[in-house]
């Protein structure tokens, strides 16, 4: 079997598709992969959930082209962590700008946190105001592309999301004391908070 | 016309220096094309000449070199320069409507000395419809579904522009069998903005199915057609406006060859029975074409990707590195 070569430029074929899955920056044409960036060629290799599919079984590898590390930051895709800070609180939802995305600065993106995506359980109860703070940096994940009005809707159900910055109402930087409050450090008092659970 | 109020203008009733050229000698200025037909000008082409975008290219066509009886301070033919900065993809503006796909745009600008006729600093007819023309070209290669909600800015400078015809003509009132059929130099320029945004957006890091190319070629009528009155033309590829007094159709092409399709085809004059084979000379442009922007691409991988082995895409890598 010919190898799939180890750098590529958009057009040029990989493999034949029944060998080769198509990873990010592939695609495939007429039965073959294509390269559709310019970067070095990666196997993602073993694919996952494989073993168990059938129909997939004579596939051998996933290839997929590697960005420059300088590239600027991709959009937010599903699942994704990202790094938001909070710009409005309203009743039912807050708007955020997300500011880093897998780990990369990029200009700011519009979201939405809704409050019936706030936290896992208890979704009926949870009070806006008393989640965030406008200009807390929160951590969360991407749970959809968002519609026309708004932007990208966020979630932070589990305990590693919630805010991980906070500033008091005096404008003081805040510690978490539990997972729904956080202390100010300088006079004490402490504030609700949809806290993330620290690493 | 309306005065540029954003701007500081010149002082009011100013005119180009206009040089004293004897008329007799004017036509001893004329340049003629000294290349093959199916030879095409030399081609620089360089990406990532605008740090702050996310992907940028530079393209220049090199000016031929004319054996002129008599010489003269202004340049025989005008050379293309072109500039591209791809920006993006980044999120539409709150007032865009909602889009599954990467909403391109592109804009062409010629720089307002980039003709021997002062442009405007407002985009014209002729530059929107070139970034039509360039939009059609490229929304053929770039995957959209990749970016949704996304859009990206394709922008283009024209620092040097083609000319539509030899400037000599201008001056002594037009002499040429033009007719009513014009703006040659626009064929050339939409080649040029094609090739120069691929590579941009391969610099860029947008998916995209393939690269393309664009390129000209024209029929223009044999020199020795006029004596015997017949209607025998000669194909040329990458035709330069002011080397032909006549062009009798022109075709310019965006031409994606490891798909083996045309993304965007502009036919221009009367072409005929000849209409396929002047497209297919455009095509033989375009490939030639796609040969330097391969050499360009090996260059940006390896500014990119230092440590990469990049023979497996460019097999002649090796000839670069070593010479």
């Amino acid at each position: 079997m010919a190898s799939a070569p180890s750098f590529a430029l958009p057009g040029q074929p990989l493999g034949p598709s029944a060998r080769h899955a198509a990873g990010p920056g592939t695609h495939i044409y007429n039965d073959r992969l294509v390269a559709s960036l310019l970067g070095p060629v990666s196997n993602l290799t073993p694919i996952r959930g494989s073993s168990g599919n059938s129909n997939k079984a004579s596939l051998q590898s996933t290839l997929a082209i590697t960005r420059p590390s300088n590239a600027p930051a991709p959009l937010p895709s599903i699942n994704a962590t990202v790094y938001a800070r909070v710009t409005r609180l309203a009743r039912l939802q807050a708007q955020c700008e997300i500011l880093v995305t897998d780990d990369k600065v990029n200009t700011p993106v519009r979201a939405v946190l809704r409050a019936q995506d706030v936290r896992a359980t208890e979704k009926d109860k949870v009070k806006i105001t008393e989640c965030f703070r406008v200009g807390d940096i929160v951590r969360a994940t991407v749970v959809g592309l968002g519609d026309n009005t708004g932007g990208y809707f966020l979630s932070t159900a589990g305990n590693e999301f919630g805010v991980v910055m906070a500033w008091s109402e005096e404008g003081n930087v805040c510690v978490p004391v539990s997972w729904c409050e956080v202390r100010d450090r300088e006079t004490g008092k402490k504030e609700p908070r949809k806290v993330a659970k620290p690493f | 016309m309306m005065a540029d109020r954003r701007r500081i203008n010149g002082p009011a009733g100013t005119a180009p220096p206009s040089y004293a050229i004897n008329t007799s000698d004017l036509e001893k200025l004329r340049p003629s094309r000294n290349r093959r037909p199916e030879e095409l000008r030399k081609i620089f082409l360089k990406t990532g000449v605008t740090p702050p975008a996310s992907g940028s290219a530079y393209l220049e066509l090199q000016s031929p070199t004319y054996d002129l009886p008599v010489k003269s301070v202004l340049p025989p033919a005008s050379a293309l320069k072109i500039s591209c900065a791809v920006h993006g993809p980044k999120p539409l503006p709150r007032s865009a409507p909602y889009n599954p796909q990467l909403v391109l745009s592109t804009h062409v600008k010629f720089a307002p000395f980039a003709t021997r006729h002062r442009r405007g600093y407002i985009r014209d007819s002729t530059e929107r419809d070139l970034g039509a023309h360039l939009e059609n070209a490229l929304r053929g290669i770039v995957i959209g579904k990749r970016w949704p909600k996304s859009g990206v800015d394709v922008i283009i400078t024209i620092l040097e522009g083609e000319e539509d015809r030899w400037w000599g003509d201008e001056v002594s009132g037009g002499t040429t069998g033009l007719g009513v059929v014009g703006g040659w130099g626009m064929m050339n320029v939409l080649a040029g903005c094609i090739t120069v945004a691929s590579a941009a957006l391969v610099d860029a890091g947008i998916d995209c199915v393939d690269l393309v190319c664009g390129g000209v070629a024209a029929i223009l009528p044999s020199p020795d057609s006029k004596d015997n009155q017949t209607q025998q033309s000669i194909t040329v590829l990458d035709p330069s406006p002011p080397e032909h007094p006549e062009i009798q159709a022109a075709c310019v092409v965006g031409y994606s060859a490891s798909r083996d399709e045309i993304t965007e085809l502009w036919l221009k004059g009367d072409s005929g029975a000849a209409t396929e084979q002047l497209i297919d000379s455009a095509v033989a442009a375009a490939v030639a074409t796609r040969a330097v922007m391969v050499e360009a691409m090996s260059e940006t991988a390896l500014s990119k990707f230092p440590e990469a082995d990049i023979k497996s895409a460019f097999p002649s890598a090796d000839a670069v590195m070593s010479g």
